[in-house]
């Protein structure tokens, strides 16, 4: 873990590892002629399959438009996704998304467990499968035994800890964070980025966070990808060779992660870095 | 206990009413309000025996079967509109147009198209109905949070799993807000269709009554007339509270979190 790699490529790019998640030549532009709008130039980045790795931008930079194609949930102008070797052209079946609005992406009409398996519920995955697989995540986020609440009787942290619980039911290879903790207090957010770090160990699951908080993306990260500002590029793709686990006070005090999150905040405000 | 409590509460108000009324009544000689004791007589031969099937049954029917068929169209034609803007804006100068129209106004038209009885009548209250129905629903779909059409699409449902699994629900509490208005224009369209067009129905045995100076008929009609909006609202916010249990705990989170 201790040895430096080539920050592209993702870690360990041998065959065996071909990427979970690639992104070739991605442009997305809004409308057209002179209205037109470059959201994304163009990027190009790959993700190994169990890598944690953070996107972060200045804000308004194309964060969400870049998840949204990968989702499926928009065609981008130019160039491809692909998850698990196939090309994006609608939600991949490989791939879990958690939006940053808890209150609103759990539906309240639906007790906690229903929430987490209404997506198996559309796949016609078998009831005790269902049920096996919502015992396992709600367990897995800290939840046990939540299933007959509803969303809205529990504290927003609670909230986007079914969220997560529900993405890991669906078992994807690529879960895919869109700012999931930034309207959370500081405690909860805290306590939800160990948990994301834990589950990620645990299952070995890929992670794709987006998120605008520069030391949260050092502290979750293998490897950090910094936009530019719109038209939106990579500035920069960092390797964070952290210790695992971390913690929230010895890792942050680290000089290591001192200097990272210098350098991606320097890269952020676009002033010149070290490297 | 406290649903118990609560119906106990409820229907003190009434007693109370109906006690007044019963006493003030009792020596009135007025013709035009006669005493309670007499009209209520002429509530159980009349609704109990003599005109049970001839009057009772039929108006029940009539405003059962055109609220049903009212609510059903309206709650497809108003998901259609909600669903596809392009429909919506087609077909709403058509269904605002229709809707300006009381109900009493087009039963001529009923008359013309149907002649008296079953059809006819059903015909107008499901008119009567339709519109209520079609405007909320109409409202309910496309009021739907977009983060929910998000989540289902980014799980991979299909068109008719993210109908049927998060847009009705999610429309649900305004589809039966306009339930609740359909029922009352049903019943005053059962009565208005009854009064105009019939020779029988509660409608027509009011008018009936009033004309031929039977004035404890008349009394008894008001009161079935009560008596059944009354029982039809109670069997709807039954069916509502079964429903829309989380509504009501939903709504109360979120304006606690905005007061926060």
């Amino acid at each position: 873990m201790s040895e430096r790699r080539d920050p592209i490529a993702p870690a360990g790019g041998d065959v065996a590892n071909a990427p979970v998640l690639e992104v070739r030549n991605l442009g997305v532009t809004y409308g057209s002629g002179s209205d037109a709008v470059v959201a994304i130039r163009e990027l190009s980045f790959s993700i190994a399959p169990g890598e944690f790795v953070c996107i972060v931008g200045p804000s308004g930079c194309g964060k969400t438009t870049l998840l949204k194609s990968i989702a499926g949930l928009l065609r981008p102008t130019r160039g491809d996704a692909y998850v698990a070797g196939k090309r994006v052209d609608g939600p991949p079946k490989d791939l879990a998304l958690v939006f940053q609005e808890y209150t609103r992406s759990l539906l309240p009409w639906l007790t906690v467990g229903d929430n987490v398996t209404f997506p198996l519920a559309a796949r016609k995955v078998p009831k005790s499968e269902q049920l096996a697989r919502r015992k396992a995540a709600l367990a897995q986020v800290g939840l046990p035994g939540f299933d007959d609440k509803y969303p809205w009787q529990l504290s927003g942290g609670m909230q986007q800890r079914v969220a997560i619980a529900r993405a890991l039911a669906y078992e994807p290879a690529v879960l895919l964070m869109d700012e999931p903790f930034a309207s959370l207090d500081a405690q909860s957010r805290a306590d939800l980025e160990d948990l994301v770090l834990k589950v990620q160990r645990d299952t070995g699951l890929t992670v794709v966070f987006v998120t605008h908080d520069i030391d949260e993306s050092v502290y979750e990260a293998d490897r950090v990808i910094v936009l530019t500002q719109r038209p939106t590029a990579i500035r920069q793709i960092l390797a964070v060779d952290l210790p695992k686990p971390r913690d929230q006070i010895t890792t942050k005090a680290l000089p290591e992660f001192v200097r990272l999150r210098t350098e991606v905040l320097k890269l952020i405000k676009n002033e010149p870095t070290v490297d | 206990m406290t649903r118990l409590r609560g119906i106990a509460i409820g229907l003190v108000v009434p007693i109370v009413f109906f006690s007044i009324w019963w006493v003030l009544s009792e020596r009135s000689t007025s013709p035009y309000f006669p005493p309670l004791r007499r009209t209520l007589t002429a509530f159980v031969d009349i609704w109990f025996f003599a005109r049970f099937f001839t009057d009772l049954l039929p108006s029940v029917g009539h405003f059962l079967s055109g609220l049903t068929l009212g609510l059903a169209a309206g709650v497809v034609v108003g998901t259609l509109m909600g669903l596809f803007p392009r429909f919506n804006r087609d077909v709403a100068p058509m269904t605002e147009f229709v809707r300006a129209i009381p109900t009493a106004a087009l039963v001529p038209l009923g008359l013309i198209l149907f002649g008296t009885g079953f059809v006819m009548e059903t015909f107008l209250i499901s008119l009567a109905v339709f519109f209520p129905i079609l405007v909320s629903t109409t409202a309910g779909v496309r009021g739907v949070d977009p983060v929910y059409l998000e989540v289902a699409r980014s799980y991979g449902l299909s068109f008719s799993d993210r109908l049927w699994r998060v847009i009705i629900p999610a429309a649900a509490p305004q589809i039966l807000a306009g339930c609740r208005v359909a029922i009352a224009f049903g019943l005053a369209a059962t009565v208005i269709a009854n009064m105009v067009a019939s020779g029988s129905g509660l409608g027509f045995f009011i008018v009936d009554a009033q004309t031929s100076f039977r004035l404890p008929d008349m009394w008894a009609g008001l009161i079935m007339i009560g008596l059944l909006g009354y029982l039809a609202n109670t069997a709807f916010v039954v069916v509502e509270h079964r429903l829309l249990g989380w509504h009501r705990g939903w709504r109360g989170a979120t304006r606690a979190a905005s007061a926060a």
